[in-house]
């Protein structure tokens, strides 16, 4: 990442189109010019709100400490699952996608070597309860999880319009192979486009947006809706 | 009270570490812990404090990161504001490892004031230079001709949103829109005045008013 890379990240961050918060953390720890910026931008954000000492939302996703991960559960019976799930009173909603509607195609890598990426939809309740939806509704939370194969990196690319949000795999990157959710997430809109990036060394926020029409050389593939 | 010792139900769930609980503690508590940072945190001599928001934003994540292992998470009971409890960890943080230096402050009572009501960050603000009354002045000017240009329901979801930062579900109600609309509503506002903002080069003139950390520790050197 360079400066410019990182003024407009910074720039991404405030506008809430910041794909992987790591890269861009990473070199404001070592650049004095593009923390000034981002410091006058926070500052600017923050005094529309009228409390100048406090972070703002963008901040606030930014600076985030470490959670647990999100809980899954994985729905084989959804109907009977469901109202299990209802009766516990859960307070995460969680349809997953059957890999038949979002599987990879177009490869010749044997499945078994395969990077694969699964999607799922989920929508936070409160301690009210939980509803299913056989179908992912506008506004869920479309979230993410990978399998790795021959490609420890992924970049997961959701396409609405000319509206992108990335979303990439791990802290750092790199998947340790078992089926893992990605912390990051992103919006579900109807008839937005999933383009999953897949590569041997950490994908840049900025490369995986010139995948999403095949400009570059690494492996990509839609998921099909 | 403070929400974690007022809420025991969330208190449990947030001993228990579920992310939801945490989730809700960080939302709630950071804005209010970086306030204390950046104004000051009281110590027996005087006061730290850091005042870049990217310093300031550092020391908060790097206090709930703290606050929120297994064992901190059991230590606290509720008893004490929670803030409280955050507020020491980021003067410890400060000293110890960052090792920012002590300065007097006439203002040390200013932390016990905030560390336990909800309303801390409310406090008046320092007296501004001219030159900050300017730029404070631009800025007013540059959202004003910016929201004049927008639609109503473009103006409420601004309002709702970037002024009063409220949740996306509270602003679709107080707006009469669907969550789905605000967030598209306010995409499409925040991109449009970043572009704003640099077509008139506000962000290039603003001067950076906040000692950076990492600059002040490489000028002292040979501290330790």
């Amino acid at each position: 990442m360079n400066h410019e890379t990182a003024r407009a990240g910074i720039d991404a961050l405030f506008i809430g189109q910041l794909g992987g918060a790591e890269a861009l953390r990473a070199h404001l720890d070592g650049c004095e010019e593009c923390r000034a910026y981002f410091d006058v931008t926070a500052h600017t954000f923050r005094a529309l709100t009228g409390k100048p000492e406090e972070m703002t939302e963008a901040e606030l996703a930014f600076f985030a400490p470490p959670l647990p991960a999100m809980p899954v559960t994985r729905l084989r019976n959804a109907p009977l699952v469901g109202g299990l799930l209802a009766l516990a009173a859960a307070v995460t909603l969680v349809v997953w996608l059957r890999p038949s509607e979002f599987g990879a195609r177009g490869t010749e890598t044997p499945p078994a070597a395969q990077t694969s990426v699964r999607a799922l939809c989920s929508h936070d309740v409160e301690d009210a309860g939980v509803v299913v939806r056989e179908r992912c509704e506008d506004g869920d939370r479309l979230g993410f999880v990978a399998k790795a194969g021959s490609k420890r990196f992924i970049a997961v690319v959701l396409v609405d319009g000319a509206r992108t949000e990335v979303v990439i795999s791990g802290p750092d990157g790199a998947l340790h192979g078992d089926e893992e959710v990605l912390s990051a997430a992103a919006s579900w809109h109807s008839g937005a486009r999933v383009i999953t990036v897949f590569a041997d060394a950490p994908i840049s926020a900025d490369v995986a947006r010139a995948c999403v029409d095949g400009a570059c050389e690494l492996e990509r593939r839609e998921l099909p809706r | 009270m403070s929400l974690l010792s007022s809420d025991r139900a969330l208190l449990t769930r947030f001993q228990a570490g579920q992310r939801k609980a945490m989730e809700t503690v960080y939302l709630h508590y950071a804005p209010r812990l970086s306030a204390m940072v950046m104004r000051g945190l009281a110590t027996a001599g005087g006061r730290v404090r850091v005042g870049s928001p990217f310093e300031v934003g550092g020391v908060v994540q790097e206090t709930f990161a703290r606050a929120f292992q297994d064992k901190a998470r059991q230590a606290y009971d509720g008893s004490a504001p929670y803030l409280s409890y955050l507020s020491s960890i980021a003067r410890n943080y400060l000293l110890n490892e960052r090792r920012v230096r002590e300065e007097p402050a006439s203002d040390a009572a200013l932390e016990a004031a905030t560390s336990g009501g909800e309303g801390g960050a409310v406090l008046a603000s320092a007296p501004r230079a001219p030159d900050e009354l300017a730029e404070e002045k631009e800025l007013s000017g540059l959202v004003s001709t910016f929201l004049e240009s927008r639609t109503a329901q473009e103006r409420a979801v601004f309002q709702a949103r970037l002024v009063e930062q409220q949740t996306q579900d509270g602003a679709a109600a107080s707006v009469g829109l669907t969550r789905i609309q605000v967030r598209r509503i306010e995409a499409h506002l925040r991109e449009a005045l970043m572009e704003r903002f640099k077509q008139s080069g506000y962000l290039e003139r603003v001067k950076p008013r906040f000692s950076s950390l990492l600059g002040a520790r490489a000028q002292q050197g040979a501290e330790p």
